[in-house]
This record gives C-alpha cells, sequence and structure tokens, in this order.
C-alpha cells in the first residue's frame, strides 16, 4: 500500500471523527450516550494498561480459534472432496449447524463444558469453520480440469495430484475463507465472553456498560476493533506472499483509471 | 452420619457446626473455593471483596477466588452442577430451580427485602401503580420483575391491558429509561438506582414488596450435599463472608476504597465512584429488617422464606417444590451480630437509600 | 519378432454412456521416428484417439499398443502436449518443465540440467525463473513442449497446440517444433484442423470424418526435409493441400 492510497482513508477518518466531535459538542449530548472522540481518546490513553490486560486473553483464543478452524475446516474440505459418502452424510449436517444462531446455542455449551476457555473456543470453532470448509471444497473440486488432465498424463497419482495440482490451485479460495473465518473468530470469542468470560475485551465492554461507563466501553470497542482491523490485515499480508502469481482478492487499485 | 435433610438443616447440628467453625485453618493449607457473584460486581456486592482483601477468608483457611455471574438462572445451573462450591443469588429463582431438579440450599440471607419493581424518572410524576396505565413500560426478557408482574397486577388490581410492554435485553433497560424512551421499567433497585443518582437524576420506585408481594431476594447458596459432607466448610466460608458484610455495614467508605482496588474495570472516574457507593448503599438498606437485627446476619425468616415459595409457585410455573424447611438453613446464620449502637449507625448512614413508598 | 510399429491402432471404437458413437473401427499404424498427422475438422473425434493412445480414455472396442504392448494407463516413454499450455501458475518454467520428473519420482537435481538445455534450444533459456503469466501464449507452449520432452519419451502426442495462437506465431512455432524434431528423432501423432499445417510437418497424414471417426484418406507427403517456410509456395505443396482438402469435403 503507497503512502498516497493511505493518505484518503486517514483523511476520511479525520473528517468524521471532527463531524462527530462537533455534533455532541453543539447538541450537548451526554457522555453516558455518545461520548466525544477526544474523550474516548483519552479514555483509551489513560486506561491502556487495563485495556491491554483484557485484549491479550481475547486475541489468544481468537488466533486459537482460528487455528482450530482453518485445520479442522480444511480437513472436513478435504474429506468430503474425496468421499462421496462423507459428502452425502455430512454436508447437510453441516449446512445446519451453521443455521442455528451461536449466541442460542451458547447457554449451553457452559451447561456442557464449563465457563471457560472450551466453550470459547468451541463456540468460535463453531462460527469460523463453516466458511473454510466451503471454500476449500469449492477451491479443491473447482481446479481446471485441464491441469489435473495434465498431472494424469504424467503419471500423477492420487496423493501427487491433490498436493501438487489441487492444493495449490485452491489456495486463493483457502486464503478468502481466511478472511472471512478471522472475522468470525474475532465475533465468536467476544460473544462468547458476554456471556461466559470472566476476562476479555467483551467482559470488559460488559463491565463498562454495566456500570453506564460509555467511554470505556467505546474506548474497549475502539481496541478490539484496531485489533481485529490488525489480524484482517496480517492475514491479507501472508496471502500476498504466499499468493505471488496472480492478483489477490483485495479490491483493485485504480478504479476507472 | 446419616442425617435426613429435614433434620440437619432444622438445625440441631448447630452447636456442632459452630465450634467447628470458628477454628483457625487447619495444618493442610487452604483450601480453594470457587464462588459466584449473580451479576456483574456491582456495589452491592463489596462485601465479598472486602471478606477477600482483608483476609477474613484466608483467616479461616480458605482460597476463595470470585467470579461474575450471569444471572440468577445461570448460578443455579453452574452452581448446582458443581462447577463452583458457593454462589450468591435471588431465593425464588433458586427455589425454582431446585423445583426443576437442581440440588442447591441457602446457606445465609444477603438481602431479605426484594429489590423487584417498577422503576421511573421523577420528572415523569408516577407514584402508585394505577399511574401505570397507559403508559409504556420496558422489562427485561426473562427477568424475575417481569415473571412476578402478574402477582403484582393481582395485588395492585391494574389493568393490565393498558399497560404497554417492551421487551429489551438487561443491558439496554437503564439507558433507555434515562433516554426517556420508556416511561418506566421493571428492574431491580440495586441495579437501576445507582447508575440513575450518579448521573444526577432521581427516581420513583414501586417495589412489588410494598404492594404484597413479598419475596426474599438474595441469599448464598451451595448444593446440600456441602451442607451434609462439608459443614465445616460451608461454616468457615459463611463465617467469612458475614464478618465482610459486617465491615461494609460499619466502614461503608472503605468498602468502597477496596471495591474498586480490586475490581480494576470500575475504576477511572469519580461517577464510577458513586454508582459504586450507591450500589453499596441501597443492598445495606435491604438489608435492614428487624429479625436480622435482633438473629444476626445471615438470618432468613421462616415465615418469608415460606411465603417467597409459595409467589414461585403460584407465578413462575414452578412444580415439585421441596418443603420450605428443605430449602433453607439458618446454621450457619446469626453468628455475627451488631449491637443495637450500631445498628443505628448503620442505619442512619443509609438513611436516603431505603426505599420509600411513595 | 518385436513389433516393429511404435503405435498400433487397431479396430479402436469409442461409444460414450448415452449412446454417442464417437469413433468407428479406426485403424492405422505409425512407424517409429515417423511424424503422423490426424487431420480433421474440430470434434470429429481425432482428440478422443489421441487420448486413448496417450492412456488417459479406454477404448470401448478393438486395441491401442505402443510398442506392441497394449495401453491401459499413462506411460513414462510418452510426452504429450495440450491445446491449451496447461501450465502450473504458480511455479517457474523451469518448475513446469520438471513435472514429468516429479511425477515420476526422480531425483530432481539430476534433470535440471536437462531441463536448461531444452528451454535453452527452444529459445527460452533466459526465461527459467519466469511465471506463467509473464510469458506470450507462444512462449507458454513452447515450454509445454519442453515439458513434453523432459523425461525422454519415445512418442509424442500433440493435440491442436497451435491452434490457439495467431496466425505469425502459429508459423513460426511449427518450425520450432520441426527443428526440435529433427534434433530429437521422436516418433509424433499430431492433431489438427489446419491442412496447411499437417501438410507443413507431416510425413504422413490421416484425414478424419466426423461422427463417427473413421479414416477417409491417407496419404503420404513427398516433401524433401529440412522443411522450409518458402515450400509452402510450391505447387507440390499445394497440391498436397488440395488432395486433402477435396477429401475432407468429399466425406464431411
Amino acid at each position: 500500500m503507497s503512502a498516497r492510497s493511505l493518505g484518503w482513508p486517514i483523511a476520511v477518518g479525520i473528517a468524521f471523527f471532527a463531524l462527530w466531535e462537533s455534533i455532541v459538542v453543539a447538541l450537548g449530548v451526554k457522555p453516558v450516550v455518545l461520548p466525544p472522540p477526544t474523550l474516548i481518546g483519552r479514555v483509551l490513553w489513560t486506561r491502556a494498561p487495563l485495556i491491554v490486560e483484557h485484549l491479550w486473553p481475547t486475541f489468544y483464543e481468537i488466533v486459537l480459534g482460528f487455528l482450530l478452524s482453518v485445520v479442522g475446516g480444511m480437513l472436513v474440505a478435504v474429506v468430503i472432496t474425496y468421499s462421496t459418502i462423507a459428502r452425502k452424510g455430512f454436508y447437510p449436517l453441516i449446512v445446519v449447524s451453521q443455521i442455528i444462531p451461536k449466541v442460542a446455542v451458547a447457554p449451553l455449551l457452559v451447561v456442557w463444558f464449563g465457563l471457560g476457555g472450551p466453550s470459547r473456543l468451541l463456540l468460535a470453532f463453531l462460527i469460523a469453520f463453516f466458511p473454510m470448509v466451503i471454500n476449500t471444497a469449492t477451491g479443491l473440486t473447482g481446479v481446471d480440469d485441464d491441469l489435473v488432465r495434465m498431472a494424469r498424463a504424467y503419471m500423477g497419482n492420487r496423493w501427487q495430484i491433490f498436493a501438487k495440482i489441487r492444493l495449490p490451485a485452491a489456495l486463493p479460495l483457502v486464503f478468502g475463507g481466511m478472511k472471512i473465518s478471522i472475522t468470525l473468530a474475532v465475533i465468536g470469542v467476544v460473544v462468547a465472553e458476554f456471556v461466559a468470560a470472566q476476562r476479555g475485551i467483551g467482559y470488559l465492554i460488559v463491565m463498562a456498560n454495566g456500570l453506564l461507563d460509555t467511554p470505556l466501553m467505546m474506548a474497549a470497542i475502539v481496541a478490539l476493533s484496531a485489533m481485529g482491523l490488525a489480524l484482517y490485515g496480517a492475514i491479507a499480508l501472508i496471502e500476498r506472499a504466499v499468493i505471488y502469481w496472480q492478483p489477490t482478492s483485495e479490491p483493485a487499485r485504480g478504479g476507472f483509471a | 452420619m446419616t442425617i435426613s435433610r429435614r433434620t440437619f438443616l432444622s438445625g440441631s447440628a448447630a452447636a456442632a457446626i459452630a465450634a467447628g467453625g470458628a477454628r483457625a485453618a487447619g495444618a493442610q493449607g487452604a483450601t480453594k473455593v470457587k464462588f459466584t457473584l449473580p451479576w456483574i460486581p456491582h456495589g452491592g456486592y463489596s462485601h465479598v471483596f472486602v471478606a477477600k482483601k482483608l483476609g477474613y477468608w484466608e483467616k479461616r483457611g480458605l482460597d476463595v477466588s470470585i467470579d461474575r455471574g450471569f444471572g440468577s438462572g445461570e448460578v443455579c445451573k453452574t452452581l448446582g452442577l458443581g462447577q463452583y462450591e458457593f454462589g450468591s443469588l435471588d431465593l425464588g429463582v433458586m427455589i425454582n430451580c431446585v423445583g426443576k431438579g437442581l440440588d442447591l440450599v441457602a446457606t445465609g440471607g444477603l438481602s431479605p427485602r426484594s429489590p423487584v419493581g417498577i422503576f421511573s424518572l421523577a420528572k415523569k410524576n408516577i407514584r402508585a401503580p394505577k399511574d401505570l396505565e397507559g403508559k409504556k413500560v420496558a422489562f427485561a426478557t426473562g427477568s424475575g420483575d417481569f415473571q412476578l408482574w402478574p402477582a403484582f397486577v393481582k395485588a395492585t388490581g391494574i389493568d393490565d391491558a393498558k399497560v404497554q410492554k417492551v421487551f429489551m435485553g438487561p443491558e439496554a433497560l437503564i439507558k433507555s429509561l434515562i433516554e426517556e424512551q420508556v416511561d418506566a421499567e421493571g428492574n431491580f433497585y440495586g441495579s437501576i438506582a445507582p447508575s440513575v443518582w450518579a448521573q444526577g437524576l432521581d427516581l420513583n420506585l414501586m417495589l412489588y414488596e410494598d404492594y404484597g408481594v413479598r419475596m426474599f431476594s438474595l441469599v448464598f447458596a451451595t448444593r446440600s450435599k456441602i451442607v451434609k459432607e462439608q459443614p465445616d466448610l460451608c461454616g468457615r466460608f459463611m463465617d467469612g463472608v458475614m464478618e465482610g458484610l459486617a465491615y461494609t455495614y460499619l466502614h461503608p467508605n472503605e468498602s468502597v476504597d477496596i471495591h474498586l482496588a480490586m475490581v480494576k474495570e470500575f475504576q477511572g472516574s469519580s461517577t464510577n465512584r458513586d454508582v459504586v457507593k450507591h450500589g453499596q448503599g441501597v443492598m445495606t438498606a435491604m438489608g435492614l429488617v428487624p429479625d436480622v437485627e435482633k438473629n444476626g446476619l445471615g438470618f432468613m425468616d421462616p415465615e418469608v422464606v415460606k411465603r417467597t415459595r409459595e409467589t414461585v409457585i403460584a407465578y413462575m410455573g414452578a412444580k415439585d417444590v421441596p418443603a420450605a424447611d428443605q430449602l433453607y438453613t439458618n446454621a450457619f446464620a446469626g453468628r455475627i451480630k451488631l449491637t443495637p449502637a450500631q445498628w443505628s449507625g448503620v442505619r442512619e448512614g443509609v438513611k436516603r437509600y431505603v426505599p420509600v413508598k411513595a | 519378432m518385436p513389433d516393429p510399429h511404435a503405435v498400433g491402432v487397431t479396430g479402436a471404437g469409442k461409444t460414450y454412456g448415452g449412446g454417442v458413437e464417437a469413433i468407428r473401427d479406426v485403424t492405422f499404424h505409425v512407424a517409429p521416428g515417423e511424424f503422423l498427422t490426424l487431420l480433421g475438422p474440430s470434434g470429429c473425434g481425432k482428440s478422443t484417439l489421441l487420448m486413448m493412445i496417450a492412456g488417459l480414455l479406454s477404448p470401448s472396442r478393438g486395441e491401442v499398443t505402443i510398442d506392441g504392448a497394449r495401453v491401459e494407463a499413462p506411460r513414462p516413454d510418452v510426452g504429450i502436449v495440450f491445446q491449451s499450455p496447461t501450465l502450473l501458475p504458480w511455479r517457474t518454467v523451469l518448475g513446469n518443465v520438471l513435472i514429468p520428473i516429479e511425477m515420476l519420482r526422480r531425483p530432481r537435481r539430476e534433470w535440471e540440467g536437462r531441463a536448461r538445455e531444452l528451454l535453452t534450444m527452444a529459445k527460452l533459456g533466459d526465461f527459467e525463473d519466469k511465471l506463467p503469466h509473464e510469458l506470450s501464449g507462444g512462449m507458454k507452449q513452447r515450454v509445454a513442449i519442453c515439458r513434453a520432452l523432459i523425461h525422454d519419451p519415445k512418442l509424442l502426442l500433440m493435440d491442436e497446440p497451435f491452434s490457439a495462437l495467431d496466425a505469425l506465431t502459429r508459423d513460426q512455432m511449427g518450425q520450432e517444433l520441426l527443428r526440435i524434431w529433427e534434433r530429437y528423432r521422436k516418433t509424433v501423432v499430431f492433431v489438427t484442423h489446419s491442412i496447411r499445417e499437417a501438410v507443413f510437418l507431416s510425413d504422413r497424414v490421416l484425414v478424419m470424418n466426423a461422427r463417427p471417426a473413421t479414416i477417409a484418406l491417407e496419404t503420404a507427403i513427398k516433401l524433401p526435409r529440412p522443411r522450409t517456410i518458402e515450400m509452402q509456395e510450391s505447387g507440390e505443396f499445394n497440391r498436397h493441400v488440395g488432395v486433402l482438402r477435396h477429401a475432407i469435403e468429399a466425406y464431411a
């Protein structure tokens, strides 16, 4: 990303915050309802140690839940790609599991697995693993048939075709799935923290809200958003390094230029 | 020893327990105990933080961890399933859960007066139940105050159809009252009042119990298994928490300081401090009843427990609820007492928090 | 007695699941080192025939042999070039050329030298580290041809390899191919729908007609080698073209 292309989001951001600040001041909006950006910034600064202390366990669980969903999702995708029985048997179940709102299931998970990490990881996994399954399976099966035929013509066996042809060809879709999954993992862990945690950024948000400390609540939300953006950005960076042979799924630059 | 649950809880073993409970820590080292609050650790729960900070459990050989809770209903489950040794929760909800098969017993009272009621901003001038007709009233889905609303309607004779009800998640309730999106709402005195007062606003309130819906509110509870098999542990835990409660009654400002020191998330502004202070004051005020002054901290009036049980059966659809004397025990209560002079001072200190029927 | 034919097709037929008969009773042989072309309009089954020789499809009737042995599956002594280059976009040119070596599980190191030699000969020596998206269509097909030769196959099968290229590139590629073939003298079975291309490249041409595919005509191309572009002007060349065109139109 060039310095110039970074300039635009920054400019828009500054304009947005300036507008927000002036509206809040002009209309005399109470901080408990909508604090001005300057107040949120001050809270972010003065209470940074507390926010970071709660951000860390959330971050750890998001990354862990995400990794589990990537590994699990890809494994399931491979199984349903190569086994017709598995596909016919499990695929409908997987789809149904996605339709059930995880937030509704969360209290049950707590009863079965307790109020600790396992419940939250399970929730994050359940939310984040479906895009990995779909995208990986689509990527594996959607590979150009000509490439597969070429590999067969040169005596590639099933494993070689999977590892050297299908898997690399599927990578763009796999990374697309990962970008969706990381976002969902963030949501999953934070939502789980609302109903089943003793620490974490979601816990801090609930605590701040419980005392009507809206500035702290919004500061926590800002910190959470920054973390989510950083995680997404990390994946996009890795994607660009791994998928060096074609443009990635990031929006194109230039527009109508 | 095999004693039936009934005889055991009637306190006939009280003497043995009292002797055991006062003993200092054994040679083994601290016993780990997990305790859950009913909700987030707001000002009403200063006593547990005091007990922990000032070593009232430590000196009795207990290492107590304090977790936030997710509502009395959830506490029933986690406590009943053994994920915690002790918990604090609403007695009515606990009785309902015992009816559903969870193994719970109340070991001491915290708030004999029920904080459940209908609250509104003073400026709305809603002073009597009849004033609610034609108004918009908010409730949290699944809340205790909404479950008891039919009892309140019956007791006050208002026309339910004329009250416009809206539902929202519990987090949104207080804000929507302050922002006047609703005229009144069902809530818990200890939750709503401190936050509203800290914003510089005044409240009108109608507590259900002032209109005949009498319920015991917050209690400490555990599984009956633990009461039966580890009465010594119960005694030590309850003594520690009651000593903390006494300190909170007698030293409210220091208690607020301790609370803020231990719950870092609530530091940061004088408004936050006020919310904690008011919350603590409200809980103290709700504990000031004659039979506690007479019998000591934690005492639960058998009549009130019986009335609570009846209300739960009538309005919460509970079935198969055991007899009242199987649901609680005063065996651990009343071992910490304040002098009449001390009670006087406490009452004076929380005068502004005692809810007055409008 | 060893089979003198590099490729033998005897009474081959292919019927697909829906009852569509693609090929009916095709018989021909290819001599070792011969350049044979299957010529016909698009979709007349000549590609299917090539796939059967490659071992990627099996005949419904009849027999396909290489060096006398029945073809059951793809073989390491066969190289194949498809209509589209089918290079792996994530591999360099060198990596793509070495694919047959990898599939055959031979040590890559030992064959890198040969790969570079082939690329140099195909005038791609400076491009070994480039990725396919950096190459033109003609260059990609040249890489595909190198790939088809890396494992030193005796038989080269080519399925309309130049039809996706423009006319100028096509002529150039034809000359390149002949140059490579002269150097390594493989047996080649070439499929095309271009009459001029067939005449220019081949020793012998089999004209095939549409479904079900059968051989309509067999003719030997009596032009001297090495073939040059100028030959395409000669009367002899155009006489061959006329014969083939007549055959195609007659049996269409």
